[in-house]
């Protein structure tokens, strides 16, 4: 995942929050007028400011559908509606209030901000300031219109014009801020898909590791092993099985990996009884314990996961424990499969194991941190060896962040 | 809220703009530079025009002060090497500001008009929306209610001395304004940015489980090769023969173990190569010797998806820009007592106002990613350290 938005989106999003911004202000602007106007009316009832307050409410409707829909039409509608309102508005406010004063100019002057913001609305630079220019025009005109007909005089207030020359500065900054970093980003964005690919390939060859770790370097080391003359049959039957393994089409492919949900199987038709099986035709005595029936709470990846690598345990246990007894044990939670496989040979000590022992590192603790379970090894050299094994129940994705990564 | 100092993990419950689009934040610096320097001089100017009004001259120039205060923060804590803002900071911005506010209110308590407000409640409310890209959506609507709450208040108190035609409520409210609109324009506007990354991220998420799921199969296909090219030299030619013939003879046995050597090492070395050396090795190319890298506990590959992204992006930046000699290049990465420091070690090719202006995108994304990222240039030579958590 990249980090921010991709440059052509910015723009549009920048100037969406704007929009957000303007509207917002605009409307606590003319709720705090109506604060202002309720506050004053409570003060003194005999006021008729009622229709001061009821001009507000349709001002409060077109923000919120110009907040909602942001098209050229309802920006009109609420510089039309707002431009009637402020007049309204402005009428019952100077007739209303004696003296006009501080509270008056104090009234008139949020309607007025809040119909000019709304060139927020405008989706280029130019637009909004088009667009405030228009509502700051039809709002001063409203205002002034209604205090030459009461008053005589024009009622411009430079508090609204000063709101209107921020408005504009912050629009061009915002428009020409933008453009610094655009190859940087798109950079970051390379990155991001690189890293993913990277991750998506380390999945692949980590799977491929364990594979050919099972077959071909198991194989390869039981041939050099072998005493001189006739095959054994089982070693002769595997090395078929590896070659068929090999040269089919598609033994890395996600459905050949994963394996599918049709396969999570009852213990006797499961991955796992067939590699127990197959590690007793070795010679390993293996006593299964615990809940059989939990493997079917593994997916299929889970399953295909878990097989090899309580068989690369098994084998472990062949190889060096200088035993051949070993025990599985099987139990469950809700959310995973634990599987648990002891001897009580001579054990080990993991931290005096060279670089080069790739058979716990690759078959068991990276193919299952690979469908996100866990492994625990205790081992005391002469008391034997446990190994934990847990897979997460159900499907869980190869995520791309974090785990599973070289 | 921030729950933690460090940058790349910090836990908000709603991210700041500025931890999911550092380059975006820096982008809009400008407007937050200006938005310093705009209070100062109109806190300024306002004193100086409104001099004969002032009843206390000292709590004026103290109002002042406050500002510049104000402004210091804006400008020093929004600097994308100190990235992440912190909820500290943002209560020293905003509390100078009202401070500032109830200074300046003091000076000119028994002057007329709305006027007792002076500029105080602006300088606030510029305050609350400059600080929008850094603070989570919730903080701003407290900090900003709180605010204006205070400066309410202050108005209040001077409502009592004041001569004014307008009621204790209407210069309440007219102190409110300013803060209670422009902190809350702020948290929309961070508000619908958040909302904006998070809609596409979801988007892109969608898009790249798709994306994988179709390279999947080729990149399986392109790996089984590469594995089956290797085999097919030795091993299934020893294989084939084994498996027909069924004796094994002594040089059986010697090419069997000489292949599961060779085969052993090359799965060895790549099982101990992280992401960080193939990244640097693709991006390298001729000019990688292998040693660029020094991670000898392994630590590369504790590193989260956006860190490694930042890091790929640095690496490439380094080798296509001409602010750094990308042949002395060095990045070793150690081990500290809560997870990894990185330091990264280069020679300087360009003047410090250009590596600086050139990698500072960078230095902005890898501060918010990572954890303590400091950068000292000691000519010619670059060092860069940042760290991060490990499991």
């Amino acid at each position: 995942m990249s980090i921010g938005l991709p440059a052509h989106l910015r723009q549009r999003s920048v100037s969406r929050a704007f929009a957000r911004t303007a509207n917002t202000v605009a409307a606590v602007c003319i709720s705090v007028t109506l604060a202002g106007v309720l506050s004053i009316f409570a003060g003194d009832p005999s006021l008729s400011l009622w229709p001061a307050a009821a001009a507000l409410v349709p001002m409060l409707v077109t923000v919120w559908l110009v907040n909602r829909y942001r098209t050229t039409f309802f920006t009109a509608a609420h510089i039309v509606i707002g431009g009637l309102a402020i007049y309204w508005f402005s009428l019952t406010v100077i007739s209303q209030i004696n003296p006009f004063g501080d509270v008056g100019h104090f009234l008139l002057d949020l309607p007025r901000v809040a119909l000019m913001l709304i060139g927020g609305a405008g989706l280029t630079m130019v637009a909004g300031i088009a667009w405030c220019t228009v509502g700051l025009i039809v709002a001063e005109a409203a205002v002034s219109l209604a205090a030459w007909q009461l008053l005589g005089v024009l009622l411009i207030d430079p508090a609204v014009l000063a709101a209107y020359s921020i408005v504009v500065v912050v629009l061009v900054t915002m428009r020409f801020s933008q453009r610094g970093v655009r190859r940087v980003q798109s950079r970051l964005h390379r990155a991001a898909r690189d890293d993913e690919m990277a991750t998506l390939r380390y999945g692949i060859e980590a799977t491929s590791a364990a594979v050919m770790h099972d077959t071909v370097l198991g194989h390869l080391a039981a041939i050099a092993n072998a005493p001189f003359g006739a095959l054994s049959t089982p070693l002769q039957e595997q090395i078929v099985r590896d070659l068929e393994v090999l040269v089919g089409e598609e033994w890395l492919s996600e459905s050949a990996t994963n394996g599918e949900d049709s396969a999570r199987a009852d213990w006797q038709s499961s991955e796992l009884l067939a590699v127990i099986t197959e590690v007793r035709q070795e010679g390993l005595e293996v006593e299964v314990t615990g809940d059989l029936t939990s493997l079917s709470l593994l997916d299929g990846r889970g399953a295909s996961a878990l097989a090899p690598a309580v068989r690369q345990c098994l084998v472990n246990v062949i190889k060096h424990s200088g035993v051949m007894q070993a025990e599985v044990a099987i139990f469950a939670s809700p959310t995973e499969v634990s599987v648990l496989v002891v001897d009580a040979g001579k054990g080990f000590d993991e931290a005096e194991t060279g670089d080069d022992r790739l058979g716990l590192k690759h078959s068991v603790r990276r193919r299952i941190e690979l469908v996100e379970g866990t492994v625990q090894v205790w081992s005391t050299p002469g008391r034997g060896t446990s190994v934990m094994i847990r897979v997460p129940a159900g499907a869980q994705k190869l995520s791309a962040a974090g785990s599973g990564v070289p | 809220m921030s729950t933690t100092t460090a940058p790349g993990h910090v836990i908000e419950d709603q991210p700041a703009i500025q931890q999911l689009d550092p380059l975006g934040t820096l982008d809009g610096r400008p407007v937050t530079v200006l938005a310093a320097l705009g209070i100062l001089l109109f806190s300024a100017i306002s004193t100086a025009v409104d001099v004969s009004n002032l009843l206390h001259i000292g709590l004026a120039v103290a109002a002042i002060v406050a500002v510049l205060v104000t402004a210091i923060v804006l400008v020093i804590a929004s600097d994308p090497l100190r990235a992440p803002f912190t909820p500290a900071m943002h209560a020293l911005a905003v509390g100078t500001a009202v401070l500032a506010c109830a200074l300046s209110s003091a000076s000119m308590i028994d002057t007329v008009g709305l006027a007792t407000l002076g500029w105080g409640p602006i300088v606030v409310g510029v305050t609350c929306i400059a600080l929008a890209p850094y603070r989570p959506v919730s903080e701003l609507i407290t900090v900003g209610v709180v605010a204006s709450i205070f400066t309410g208040f202050i108005a209040l108190v001077g409502s009592g001395s004041s001569t004014s035609d307008a009621g204790p409520m209407i210069l309440a409210l007219s102190s409110i304004t300013p803060v209670l609109t422009m902190s809350l324009g702020g948290a929309a506007f961070a508000g619908s940015l958040a909302h904006s990354h998070q809609r596409w991220e979801s988007r892109v998420k969608y898009a790249s489980g798709r994306q994988r799921e179709r390279q999947h199969q080729s990149m399986a296909r392109s790996v089984q090769q590469d594995r089956i090219t290797i085999l097919n030299r030795d091993v299934v030619p020893l294989f084939t023969e084994m498996a027909t013939r069924g004796i094994v003879s002594p040089e059986d046995r010697e090419n069997a173990a000489r292949y599961a050597a060779s085969l052993r090492e090359l799965m060895v070395n790549e099982v101990n190569r992280s992401w960080l050396e193939v990244a640097v090795s693709n991006s390298f190319g001729p000019l990688d010797d292998g040693h660029r890298v020094v991670d000898p506990h392994r630590l590369a590959p504790a590193m989260t998806a956006h860190q490694r992204t930042a890091l790929r992006a640095a690496v490439l930046a380094v080798v296509t820009g001409r602010e750094l000699r990308p042949e002395s290049v060095r990045l070793a990465i150690e081990r500290t007592a809560t997870g990894a420091l990185v330091t990264v070690h280069a020679t300087v090719a360009s003047s410090e106002s250009s590596w600086r202006s050139s990698l500072a995108p960078y230095f902005a994304v890898l501060r918010v990613v990572f954890t303590g990222l400091r950068v000292s240039y000691r000519s010619p030579t670059l060092t860069i350290r940042f760290t991060y958590d490990t499991p």
